[in-house]
């Protein structure tokens, strides 16, 4: 099995070509102001865990069967976000 | 105009007006609720539309069903023949469908009796002995006396039930949704209302030096508000499968207000009934209760007393085991405890203001208040007096602590304390506000809201102090005082004042009902003389906090090749807002646009990877996020659809237990055992496998030598029946223990390598033996006291018609066997054995072995 390091961005794999787009039914969003927000929170190892994929700088996307974990694991942070429903 | 002068002044403009037309009232209409009078009389007997008659065309005869029906229903249209029918109306009966109209034309029936019987009315068959209440025609037990005079009126076409017949009007135990009761409209209509009469108090000496004590009203709302907060930082109401609060969760609640101690259980199910907290509508995920804003905001709107009312009406559904058991358990418990438990709070305006011992107070309510409508005693029950003792406990206990009576004692002459009580401010409150919704009061319920801003314009309610502290004078508090404290969490509460103290999560649980930071200072602001500025930018800071980090859970979010193309179609995205780089959120109810390609979350992720054992993985079609992730972060691509893993991503730290996890879930036909295997060892999760020498000790008896205490100590751990490990360090004493008992061994395999199934059958199932060789087998094994797994044909044993045996091999089967002993049929040999798990017995005839694996005794 060969050695090479792992695609440094999933964008490369498979990107999404259309120009109409694809949806994601019932992903949970996490969304910050500041990128080095984001950043932060998924260098917590507990936090990274539960989140499925960084979508971009400023956002990252949970399944829902973990959103209470995360909400739980948010609130342990000392974090109090915003939680918005669909 | 002060409140007693403005009831005055109503009132007398109510009894001016009492003969004249009312063309302002509201017309009652047919509930669509309730079976309607009109359908009812077309299902009728004669003698049921004879009896209806009576009442609605007493001097018209009818002969045939449709002459009735035809009559009646001319009565309906006749203003005359109505108002003859109000006229002869028993009080009661009067009282009744007055308190029916003020309700709107659809009411609980326990609960127009109820405020019949406490304005005086007397049900015309509510005294005498209990034998009455069994009505042999209609029930199979005791009926209470509510159902059965309430049936009376629906016999005489005076009422209406939801169905034609229901469990409540015929036996007199209902669900709440069963006791609903209407009358006519047309009858409703013509009507014309009366002020209810003041309600019938009851006679009790008052006791000589009461000292009570109330809880406040406001202060019960507080607490449960309070309880809403705690939930609210608990993610929501933590509730088992089976609809129990956890455990857990309550024991920390209980940390968090040791105070609350027996209320806290009771308090938070008041919140389901109150419908704050929903059952989520996904439960397949265990997770807690979500709070219900909107029901929240609207609670927390309405005026302080209502609130109250409100709150004090939800304890009827909170079905509390104990209280239950007692009223099922009482001779009177046919109904479900909540009418019962909603009369209770009904028939408290019935106490005198004074103080009176309970044991009076109870009896007085039971046998002048409730008894009237929940029944009398029956002769063989009549040393049952559970019923009492649940009203003395809810009269004590309680109620008491919801604010609604006050509870203290006096000193007998025998010098044994008497416990007292006599009804709290909570009850003034609870009267009040229920008299407004039973549209039986003579001020509207905005009259509340004008005197709680009276109340605002007067004096401030809260104080707010630079160490963060609110002191609130629960005498002046509002609604609105009430909204403003909701970013505080209790911290004592007394008689006349509640202490509290502003923190990032009462901040918090406040801006997740919806306020932002200037709207929650500037409440604040309105019931305090001033927020220090420190508290003030405290507020701020956590609010931005806040906003820098937000979830926004069940979203629909669209993907798109790149910033550009998103930012194109999101022109024509109607509802979208731009997120990240290259997505657009759809907002709650925004139609969808057309789309290329869509993945659903919620059931469960749909596997999109062909993963093969040589670590290759091919994708096709339109991958979802997770199998992206899997791709990207251990992957190599090779080609247009396929990637191999690669040993470094596995290595690296970033293949943690998620990924692992996702690449299962990914995985069509999951992840091949030897590959699982392979990344497990890679990335540190499975123990490094072991190569190292070890020396055997193999003999056909190898069982046989291991008996030997002086080999025991030599031998390790058994492989198969033949071979054991030497035990490590032992092995020249192993040889040197053979030398000295003048046994030759090898040292050397022979040729072929390690035999380690020495023995015919060990190891795999061995097949093609002999039936002599099988036999053989057999033999050693019961020597050595093996087990066997033998696959063979049990002997099926057929009888002729002459009385000849004919034998034939069985369908095959596959069994752990302990072999006992070999027996012979003839020359046939026959092995005799139990099965290794359950002990029975099994006669094999040892031709009909096709294989067997000697196995080691467990």
């Amino acid at each position: 099995m060969s050695q090479t390091t792992p695609s440094p961005d999933h964008d490369e794999v498979h990107p999404v070509s259309d120009a109409l787009g694809m949806l994601h039914r019932d992903l949970t969003v996490i969304e910050v102001t500041d990128a080095t927000d984001l950043t932060s929170l998924l260098s917590d190892t507990r936090m990274a865990e539960l989140v499925l994929a960084r979508i971009g700088t400023t956002a990252a996307v949970v399944e829902p069967r973990n959103v209470p974990k995360l909400l739980a694991a948010l609130q342990k942070a000392g974090h109090t976000p915003t939680v918005l429903g669909a | 105009m002060s409140r007693q002068e403005q009831l005055l002044g109503i009132f007398l403009d109510s009894l001016e007006h009492e003969d004249s037309e009312q063309p302002d009232e509201p017309l009652v209409t047919q509930d669509p609720g309730l079976f309607s009078f009109e359908r009812r009389l077309d299902l009728m007997t004669m003698p049921q539309l004879t009896r209806v008659m009576r009442r609605y065309a007493p001097a018209r005869r009818a002969t045939t069903r449709a002459a009735a029906i035809k009559a009646i229903k001319g009565a309906l249209a006749s203003p005359d023949l109505l108002a003859a029918l109000i006229a002869g109306l028993s009080p009661f009966e009067r009282l009744v469908l007055e308190e029916l109209k003020r309700r709107g034309g659809k009411a609980s029936g326990w609960q127009v009796f109820m405020t019949a019987v406490l304005h005086g009315a007397e049900p015309e068959n509510a005294a005498g002995d209990g034998s009455a209440n069994y009505d042999y025609q209609r029930s199979f037990g005791i009926r209470s006396i509510a159902a059965r005079e309430l049936a009376e009126l629906y016999d005489d076409g005076l009422l209406q039930t939801g169905r034609l017949r229901t469990d409540w009007s015929r036996f007199g135990y209902s669900t709440h949704a069963d006791d609903m009761v209407g009358a006519p409209p047309q009858l409703l209509n013509r009507l014309k209302p009366r002020p209810r009469p003041p309600v019938k108090r009851l006679t009790l000496e008052p006791a000589a030096q009461a000292v009570l004590d109330a809880r406040h009203p406001a202060a019960v709302v507080l607490e449960l508000l309070d309880v809403l907060q705690l939930v609210s930082s608990e993610g929501g109401l933590h509730v088992t499968r089976n609809g129990a609060l956890a455990k857990p969760f309550l024991k920390r609640l209980h940390k968090e207000r040791p105070h609350l101690a027996d209320r806290l259980a009771p308090l938070l199910l008041l919140l389901s009934m109150l419908g704050f907290v929903r059952k989520p509508h996904d439960d397949s995920v265990p997770q807690p209760w979500p709070l219900v804003p909107g029901a929240i905001s609207a609670f927390q709107r309405m005026p302080l007393r209502l609130m109250y009312a409100k709150l004090i009406d939800a304890t009827a559904s909170v079905n509390d085991p104990d209280i239950a058991l007692a009223w099922a358990e009482s001779p009177f418990g046919t109904s479900s405890i909540e009418p019962f438990w909603t009369a209770i709070l009904q028939s408290l305006v019935a106490l005198p203001d004074h103080g009176v011992p309970v044991e009076a107070a109870v009896n007085g309510l039971w046998d002048q208040v409730l008894a009237k409508a929940f029944g009398g005693r029956v002769q063989h029950w009549r040393d049952n007096a559970r019923h009492l003792d649940l009203l003395e406990r809810l009269l004590r206990e309680f109620l008491p602590s919801m604010g609604l009576i006050a509870i203290g004692g006096e000193v007998s002459d025998i010098n044994e304390l008497v416990p007292l009580i006599a009804p709290a401010a909570g009850l003034a409150w609870y009267a009040e506000s229920r008299a407004m919704a039973e549209g039986a009061s003579a001020m509207p319920s905005i009259a509340l809201t004008d005197d709680e801003q009276q109340l605002e314009a007067s004096s401030p309610a809260l104080l707010i102090q630079p160490n963060f502290e609110v002191l609130a004078y629960l005498d002046l508090l509002t609604s609105g005082a009430v909204r403003a404290l909701s970013c505080a969490g209790i911290e004592r509460l007394d008689a006349q004042t509640a202490t509290f103290r502003i923190d990032r999560n009462s901040v918090t649980h406040a801006l997740d009902s919806g306020m932002d930071a200037a709207e929650l200072l500037s409440q604040l602001e309105r019931h305090a003389p001033g927020v220090p500025e420190n508290v003030a930018d405290a507020i701020r800071d956590w609010a931005a906090r806040r906003d820098r980090l937000k979830v926004h859970t069940g979203t629909r979010l669209i993907e798109y090749p790149d910033e550009a193309a998103r930012d194109a179609a999101l022109k024509h995205v109607e509802g979208g807002r731009a997120i990240a780089e290259r997505f657009v959120l759809l907002a709650g109810n925004s139609p969808e646009p057309r789309v290329a390609a869509e993945h659903d979350y919620r059931p469960g992720i749909e596997p999109a990877l062909k993963v093969r054992a040589n670590g290759t993985i091919r994708a096709d079609g339109p991958l979802n996020l997770p199998a992206r992730a899997v791709l990207k972060q251990l992957t190599t691509q090779t080609g247009k659809h396929t990637f191999r893993i690669t040993e470094d991503a596995v290595r690296a730290p970033v293949f943690r237990q998620k990924l692992h996890a996702l690449l299962q879930d990914q995985a069509i036909n999951g992840v091949p055992r030897e590959l699982a295997a392979l990344l497990a060892a890679w990335s540190g999760q499975a123990q490094k496998p072991v190569v190292a020498p070890a020396v055997l000790f193999q003999h056909p008896e190898a069982g046989a030598w291991a008996t030997n205490p002086k080999f025991r100590d030599l031998l390790g751990t058994q492989l198969s029946p033949s071979t054991y490990l030497v035990a490590p360090g032992k092995e020249a004493a192993l040889r040197t223990l053979l030398d000295e008992l003048g046994v030759g061994h090898q040292s050397e395999w022979s040729e072929g390598g390690p035999a380690v199934t020495a023995i015919p059958g060990e190891g795999e199932l061995q097949t093609g033996l002999s039936t002599r060789k099988m036999r053989e087998a057999l033999e050693a094994a019961i020597e050595a006291g093996h087990h066997v797994e033998l696959r063979y044909a049990p002997e099926n044993v057929r009888y002729t018609h002459r009385g000849y045996s004919r034998r034939s091999p069985g369908k095959l089967r596959t069994e752990l066997l302990i072999p006992e002993s070999i027996s012979y049929e003839g020359s046939t040999p026959y092995l005799d054995a139990l099965t290794a798990k359950r002990k029975s017995e099994r006669y094999i005839r040892i031709g009909y072995i096709e294989a067997i694996g000697v196995r080691t005794a467990a």
